[in-house]
Order: C-alpha cells, then sequence, then structure tokens
C-alpha cells in the first residue's frame, strides 16, 4: 500500500523527467544530413510543444537568461537579509541557517569578482591592483565592523 | 545603437529567417536588432557586416 503511494507522489516528477530527457534528446541529435526523426517522435514533440533540432539558446537568449539570473540572485538576497533581519529583531530568536546561505552568495560574487578580473587583466602591466592580502584584509576589518555594529544595534534593541 | 540592418537585408531579398539561418541565430535576434532593441556582440556584428557586404561602421551607428 505504501509503495503504491509512493509509486503515485513520484508519478508527476518521472513524468516531468522523461520530458525533460526527451527534449533534451529531441534537441541534442543531429537530424540533417537525411536523419529524419521517425514520425511517432514527431508526434509526441508536438504534442508536448517541441520542435526536432532545437538549437541551443542563440546570444540574446542568453543575455536574456543572464539578465533574469542577476535580478533573481538580487531578490534572493535581499530577501534573505529582510528574513534574518526578521528573525532575529521581531522575533527575538537566533541568527537563522539562512545567514549562511547569504554570506555564501556574498562570497561567490566576491571571489568571482577577483578572479574574473585578474583573469581579464593578466599581461597588463600598467595595471597594479590591491595585493590579495590587504584585500581580504579589508574584507574581514569591513565584515567584523558590520558585525560589531549589528550586535551593538541588537543590544541596544533588547536594552529599550 | 541604430543599424540599417533591414533596408540591406530587404536589397538582399532575405527574410528574417534567411538571414537567421545564416548567422546562426534564432528569427528573434534579427527582429530585435533591426527594431534597436538589441545589441548584438561584437562577433555577430562582424559576422552581419561580412554576411551583408559592408563594414561594421556602415551598419551600425551610435546615437547621438
Amino acid at each position: 500500500m505504501k509503495i503504491k503511494m509512493y509509486l503515485l507522489m513520484a508519478l508527476p516528477l518521472i513524468i516531468l523527467g522523461g520530458i525533460l530527457a526527451f527534449s533534451v534528446w529531441l534537441g541534442k541529435k543531429d537530424w540533417r544530413n537525411g536523419k529524419e526523426p521517425r514520425p511517432w517522435v514527431i508526434g509526441v514533440a508536438e504534442r508536448i510543444g517541441l520542435q526536432p533540432g532545437m538549437n541551443r539558446a542563440d546570444e540574446m537568449e542568453r543575455m536574456i537568461q543572464y539578465k533574469a539570473v542577476s535580478w533573481a540572485y538580487l531578490v534572493v538576497m535581499i530577501g534573505l537579509a529582510a528574513l534574518n533581519f526578521y528573525e532575529v529583531f521581531v522575533n527575538g530568536g537566533k541568527l537563522p541557517l539562512t545567514n549562511l546561505i547569504l554570506l555564501a552568495g556574498v562570497l561567490t560574487q566576491s571571489i568571482s569578482v577577483l578572479v574574473l578580473r585578474n583573469r581579464s587583466t593578466q599581461g597588463d602591466e600598467e595595471y597594479k591592483p590591491y595585493p590579495l592580502w590587504k584585500t581580504l584584509a579589508i574584507v574581514l576589518g569591513f565584515s567584523v565592523a558590520v558585525a560589531a555594529l549589528g550586535a551593538l544595534f541588537a543590544i541596544a534593541i533588547m536594552v529599550v | 545603437m541604430k543599424n540599417c540592418i533591414k533596408e540591406l537585408r530587404r536589397a538582399r531579398g532575405l527574410r528574417q529567417e534567411d538571414l537567421a539561418g545564416l548567422l546562426g541565430v534564432s528569427r528573434q535576434t534579427i527582429v530585435a536588432m533591426e527594431n534597436n532593441k538589441y545589441d548584438p556582440t561584437l562577433e555577430l556584428a562582424m559576422k552581419v557586416a561580412r554576411l551583408l557586404g559592408r563594414p561594421v561602421e556602415d551598419i551600425f551607428f551610435l546615437e547621438a
């Protein structure tokens, strides 16, 4: 009985996974040079709104996706920061685990900027960026200052 | 940026689909470029110029 229930619950996921796998296979396979897809493949593809031999996203589509992901990242980070603030200062709880996700996002962004900028400026003798240890020291100092201010603010609220 | 892709394309008797196929992009990208809604990458701009037989600076112009 339980197995049937689990199978029924998993069925939508299995169907979705199957459609995704089919669309990936349909898009990747080379349907040119006389290798026409079989009629049943075309029929199934048309029913679910796909086309055989779909190309990869072109540059405009990639730019659109990139911008959308950037906005989504911003929304998620603002949401997590608001949730942290609410949990700590309104609910009076401990610092939630979402703070770690927020930290991971900010660290990923900062490190990515450093790495990408370093790659882009390789071979440029006139460009002298801050040494890495100075950058890390500034980041650490700034983080400690913000954390100290936040702690003072929290204490002030609790006292009042 | 602005461009004169539509005029040059029509002068060569090409449809938007034809140009998209030759450039390896979607028709929507060609439409967006012709309506000045999308500025192509340098690579695509050079491909457009080579296909239409004109220098890049004759096809794409900076807005004043």
